[in-house]
């Protein structure tokens, strides 16, 4: 039976929500924007106004203000955009039980068993309206059969407005469209795809199945497939959408990291808020993976299997630290570094005992992290830290740089990540 | 170059050296295998990783003498379905091989043996020589407790000592550790290094059963086992081992006395329950009186109980293991009894022969 699904993309999120909070800035043009002070200076989301002025999302707040000199830019709230995004969730779920959220403003629901064929439309424009009475914000809906072309109509017309995609004019509405509109199809792709001039979804989409997938390997088959309106990934249900998949936090240093010292100083701290969030969740991890990007913004990732789970930041820091050195060269210094924990599991009171610890007949560590957890949750994060952290550590790392992450979209853009 | 061979004699020599020739290289030159021939040497075949070299001699007839690379997939493969056990090989100036058998002749373009890397020559060589079973019972012994946690190299291999009298082989992982010990005689040399687990793996699976003599060179760098037949170089791991010694207990408060086999079964019945990737499902150990031991698990997919006879002095316990340890443990051990001591349900605890000092396996178990 063919599927019904909606793709919900709230217009331009962060910074409706802070003209909402804030009318005085609908009139003029106004941008989220990172801290400049601590190099996040880019922009994160601008308003309507912005945007005429030729503002682009993610250039520096430099570039933008050089297009725009009256620009106002505001510092991002991400308790703020958590709050619109879980109720617009909410809100999602009082429909279908199959809502995935895509990114703090984007969500799908499979609305198949709800609504007849007649009243998609109708349902996507309730939603629609909904979302601007309740929540005073404006979204884009795109309503189809498969969850990829359902994004594609979300994009197709906004702000405020409906796209329907169906079988009968999907070709005419998809096909004309650049193929680097496809969900996953980023820059190297299209300029793969480039090479045997396909730019269109449609180009691609008369490729031979075969061709295309030893060409580009399982991921442009899926684009592939995709393309021609085959995609039959299912919306994910509400309740998994809690669950976590890895622990991460990253950071872009105050000053670029010019030596290993400088990279353990970040380390030790990126691990030590890992550990912390993988305990606070009741969390093991299984592997370790790091993130590192040069001043050239060139980005690489590493990962080592444990063999035994941790959630112990000393370990988790330990094996960061060695995969950094053993895949680093320093011909550049490091402008950012990211530490996440994956293949995590519920943690057990059981647990492997390894002969590294030095302890590990009385389980000493263990006991102190408890401690300092506790404190923590007491009298705040910068209780307790860690020596290196005082002995010049803050340079790299400013106060409130490295403080916690509300996790999901909000994080990502700004350091953490909760997959 | 010109020989004639047996195709079985060369298949074998090739599916030897075919274990060190790298499968992810760089450079088109490691992915072959050399083949020398010379009227004095005989045929001699060569697969090197960089890291491994393992040399091959084949019994042929060699009437013309020099030297080539070829694709080692490739002349697997060729020689595997070559229709006549006869094999004739000849390569000329312009790197052309033909390999003829039967009525089939195939020519293949080889590369030049000059780009191909020199295997380092152990060199001013301490050695020791040795009955080939005993050291593949010692390597099977050992290796599978040898670390894959590439942030610590040096447990990526086992750490091998000779005191004068004896060899001695361990491997250390973390959580649990394999202990192989085996007199040899006098005035053997004193040494001690750490020969990766892969160049290990591969000696293992060469040496043959029998006591035919192998000869072990070592230099700083490099390690060689020579067979006569065979020969595997590889590096050495550098770095200080770490102090095993001071991990094994010297004190014990429980020793059970038990049949490796029937507990190598329970622990086997247990494990079909738990999920192998799931590594905190532990099985249980429990000593209701001194003579059983209760094994039990119990996780999502249901559980399982049994109770073997043993014979337990001391402290009765309860502990928890993850029961891929002791399956290791116990597949290695090849005696009647064996005697395992505990230190307390969050000690270590150790396996022993009850006869003999030749092995021990400490392994530690799960805090509950």
């Amino acid at each position: 039976m063919e599927r019904k699904i909606l793709h919900v993309d709230q217009n331009c999120f962060f910074a409706s929500v802070e003209m909402k909070n804030h009318p005085e800035l609908r009139g003029v043009p106004m941008a989220v924007g990172g801290d400049q002070d601590q190099r996040h200076g880019i922009i994160l989301a601008k308003n309507p106004l912005a945007g005429a002025c030729g503002i682009k999302t993610a250039e520096t707040i430099w570039q933008a203000k050089q297009k725009c000199p009256d620009l106002v830019v505001v510092p991002g709230h991400y308790d703020q955009y958590t709050y619109y995004s879980r109720k617009a969730f909410e809100m999602f779920c009082q429909y279908t039980d199959r809502v995935e959220s895509f990114g703090l403003d984007e969500c799908w629901l499979d609305v198949t068993d709800i609504c007849g064929s007649a009243s998609l439309p109708v349902l996507a424009d309730e939603i629609r309206s909904r979302i601007k009475k309740e929540l005073g914000l404006t979204c884009s809906v795109g309503a189809s059969f498969n969850k990829s072309f359902a994004k594609l109509g979300s994009d197709y017309k906004k702000p405020d407005a409906t796209t329907l995609i169906l079988q009968d004019n999907f070709k005419n509405i998809v096909w004309p469209l650049p193929v680097g509109d496809l969900l996953y199809a980023g820059r190297s792709t299209q300029k793969r795809l480039s090479r045997i001039n396909i730019h269109t979804i449609g180009q691609l989409a008369a490729l031979p199945h075969e061709y295309i997938r030893s060409y580009l390997g399982k991921n442009g088959e899926g684009l592939w497939i995709c393309a021609n309106g085959l995609d039959a990934s299912p919306v994910g249900l509400c309740s998994d959408q809690r669950e976590i998949k890895s622990v991460g936090n990253s950071t872009t240093t105050a000053r670029d990291m010019t030596c290993n010292e400088d990279v353990w100083k970040t380390i030790v701290a990126l691990s030590d808020q890992v550990a912390t969030r993988l305990r606070k969740y009741k969390l093991v991890c299984n592997t370790v993976q790091i993130h590192v990007r040069d001043t050239e913004l060139h980005t690489y990732e590493r990962q080592q299997h444990l063999l035994a789970p941790t959630d112990a930041a000393g370990e988790i820091s330990r094996v960061a630290m060695d995969l950094f050195q053993r895949s680093y060269d320093w011909t550049k210094s490091v402008r950012s570094f990211g530490v996440r924990a994956a293949q995590v599991n519920p943690a057990e009171a059981r647990r492997q005992i390894s002969l590294f610890d030095s302890s590990y007949q009385t389980d000493e560590k263990k006991a102190v992290d408890t401690v300092v957890d506790a404190l923590r949750i007491r009298f705040g994060k910068d209780i307790v830290r860690k020596g290196i952290q005082l002995a010049g550590g803050d340079e790299l790392l400013p106060q409130g740089q490295m403080g916690w992450n509300a996790g999901g979209f909000a994080s990502l853009k700004t350091g953490g990540r909760e997959e | 170059m010109k020989f004639i061979c047996s195709r079985d004699r060369l298949m074998e020599a090739i599916s030897i050296v075919q274990k060190a020739v790298s499968t992810r290289s760089t450079l088109p030159i490691l992915d072959g295998i050399l083949i020398e021939s010379s009227i004095a040497d005989g045929v001699k075949l060569t697969g090197y990783d960089m890291e491994t070299g393992i040399e091959s001699q084949v019994e042929s007839d060699v009437t013309e003498g020099g030297s080539i690379v070829i694709n080692s997939r490739l002349f697997g493969e060729i020689v595997r379905k070559l229709p006549d056990n006869q094999v004739v090989i000849e390569s000329n100036s312009q790197m052309q091989i033909s390999i003829e058998s039967g009525s089939s002749v195939f020519s293949i373009k080889g590369m030049s043996a000059e780009g191909y890397p020199k295997i380092p020559i152990v060199a001013d060589a301490e050695k020791i020589t040795l009955p080939q079973n005993i050291l593949k019972d010692m390597i099977r012994q050992t290796i599978f407790a040898v670390s894959t946690d590439e942030s610590r190299p040096t447990l990526n291999g086992c750490f091998f000592t000779c005191d004068g009298f004896a060899i001695e082989m361990v491997a250390i992982d973390g959580f649990r550790l394999a202990l192989r010990k085996q007199l040899l005689g006098e005035n053997l040399p004193v040494m001690k290094f750490i020969i990766p687990g892969k160049a290990l793996h591969e000696v293992g699976r060469i040496l043959g059963g029998k006591d035919t003599e192998l000869v072990v060179y070592s230099s700083a760098n490099h390690i060689l086992f020579d067979t006569g037949k065979v020969r595997v170089v590889s590096r050495l791991i550098q770095g200080e081992y770490m102090n095993y010694r001071a991990i094994l207990p010297k004190t014990s408060n429980t020793t059970l006395l038990v049949s490796p086999v029937a507990m190598l079964e329970a622990m086997e019945r247990a494990s079909l329950i738990i999920i192998s990737e799931d590594r905190r499902c532990p099985v249980q150990l429990a000593m209701p009186d001194d003579e059983t031991l209760v094994i039990s698990a119990s996780t999502e997919l249901g559980t399982l109980r049994e109770e073997i006879p043993v014979n337990i002095t001391g402290e009765r316990i309860d502990i928890d293991f993850n029961p891929r340890y002791f399956i290791d443990a116990l597949r290695a051990i090849d005696k009647e009894e064996i005697s395992i001591i505990f230190n307390g349900s969050n000690g270590p605890c150790v396996l022993k022969p009850t006869e003999g000092e030749d092995f021990s396996y400490l392994v530690l178990p799960l805090r509950r």
